[in-house]
C-alpha cells in the first residue's frame, strides 16, 4: 500500500513519535519541559532520546545555567526529514 | 487496525505540537474576573464616588480639560494612579492563581517555553506603554493617558497570540481600534478604557470559557 514506504521503524514507539512532534516544532526545548509534556519517568525517557541520538535524528546540549546543568535538545536536519516523511506516510496511508 | 493506529499516532502528533507551543493556561474566569475589577475600578474614577484621598475631587472630564485647581488634580491624579496600580496588580495574581489551578487541571505545566514566550511577546508593548503613560501624566497630558494604555495594550494581545490563543488577536485589534478613536475623543477616554479593559475582557472571558475550558 502507498505510504508504507514512508514510515521510519524509529518512529514505531510513541514515546519517540512523541518526542519527535515536540522537536519538530520546538527550538532547543529542555530535558524537562519533554518530560512534563509527555508525562513520563526518568528512565524511559531517557533511553528513547539516546536511541534518537544514535541515529542522528536529535542533537543534545548540556550546559550550566549557575550552577544547575541545563541539558537540551533540538531536532537535527536527518531527525526533521525523517520525521515529515513519516508524518506524510501516516497521512497517506489514513487517505486510502 | 493499522488505520486506527495511524490515526491515533497522527492526533498524538497534533496534541503534542500544539501542547508544546501553545500557552493554553490562560483562564477563562480569571479573565472575565480582570474585567469586572477594571470596570469597578475605572467606575470610582469615572463617577468619583466612594473613596477620594481628600474632600476635594473631581470629575473625570474636568481633570481632563484641567478645569479643576491644581491641588485637586494633583489629588485625582494619585487616585487614578493608585486605583489602576490595584486593577493591575490584582488582575495579574487572578490571573496567575486561576492559570495555575487550569494547569493543573489539565496536566500542562505552567512555566513552560510557550508561557515565558507568551509573557515576553505581551509584556514588551505594554511595559514601554506604561512607561509612556508615566511621562504623559508627568507632562500634564492626563487626556491621552487611557487611549494609550488600549493601543499599547492592543499591540501587545496582537503579537501574544502568536504563542497563545489566536483568538487573543482579535481582541486586540479591538483594543487598538477603541484606543485610536479614543485618542479623538480624549475627554471620552476613560469610558473607552471601561469598553476595552472591561467590557472586552468580559466577553473575551466567557468565550474562553465556553471555547476551551468548559471541555
Amino acid at each position: 500500500m502507498e505510504g508504507f514506504n514512508l514510515l521510519n521503524k524509529a518512529f514505531d514507539s510513541r514515546v519517540r513519535l512523541g518526542l519527535m512532534s515536540i522537536l519538530s516544532v520546538n527550538e532547543w526545548i529542555s530535558y524537562k519541559e519533554v518530560k512534563n509534556l509527555l508525562d513520563l519517568t526518568d528512565g524511559n525517557l531517557a533511553s528513547h532520546i539516546q536511541a534518537l541520538e544514535k541515529i542522528n535524528f536529535l542533537e543534545i546540549k548540556k550546559q550550566f545555567i549557575g550552577k544547575k546543568p541545563l541539558t537540551t535538545y533540538r531536532i537535527t536536519e536527518i531527525g526533521k526529514n525523517a520525521f515529515k516523511d513519516h508524518v506524510s506516510g501516516l497521512e497517506k496511508l489514513i487517505n486510502n | 487496525m493499522e488505520n486506527l493506529k495511524h490515526k491515533k499516532d497522527i492526533s498524538l502528533i497534533k496534541t503534542l505540537m500544539e501542547k508544546s507551543t501553545k500557552f493554553s493556561n490562560l483562564s477563562g474566569y480569571g479573565v472575565l474576573f480582570t474585567g469586572c475589577l477594571a470596570l469597578l475600578g475605572a467606575s470610582f474614577v469615572y463617577f468619583d464616588i466612594g473613596i477620594s484621598i481628600s474632600e476635594k475631587h473631581i470629575s473625570y472630564a474636568e481633570l481632563i480639560n484641567q478645569t479643576g485647581s491644581p491641588d485637586t488634580i494633583t489629588n485625582k491624579i494619585k487616585l487614578l494612579v493608585i486605583i489602576a496600580s490595584l486593577i493591575l496588580i490584582s488582575s495579574l495574581i487572578v490571573l496567575y492563581l486561576t492559570a495555575r489551578i487550569k494547569s493543573g487541571k489539565h496536566g500542562i505545566v505552567l512555566f513552560n517555553s510557550s508561557f515565558s514566550r507568551t509573557l515576553k511577546s505581551l509584556f514588551i508593548p505594554v511595559f514601554s506603554g506604561g512607561i509612556f503613560c508615566l511621562f504623559l501624566l508627568s507632562h500634564n497630558m492626563y487626556g491621552l493617558v487611557a487611549p494609550a494604555t488600549l493601543i499599547f495594550y492592543g499591540l501587545g494581545l496582537v503579537s501574544a497570540s502568536k504563542s497563545s490563543y489566536l483568538e487573543l488577536e482579535y481582541l486586540g485589534y479591538f483594543e487598538l481600534l477603541l484606543g485610536i478613536t479614543a485618542s479623538y475623543f480624549m475627554g471620552s477616554g476613560l469610558l473607552f478604557w471601561m469598553i476595552g479593559f472591561g467590557v472586552g475582557h468580559i466577553v473575551f472571558g466567557f468565550f474562553i470559557h465556553f471555547k476551551y475550558d468548559k471541555k
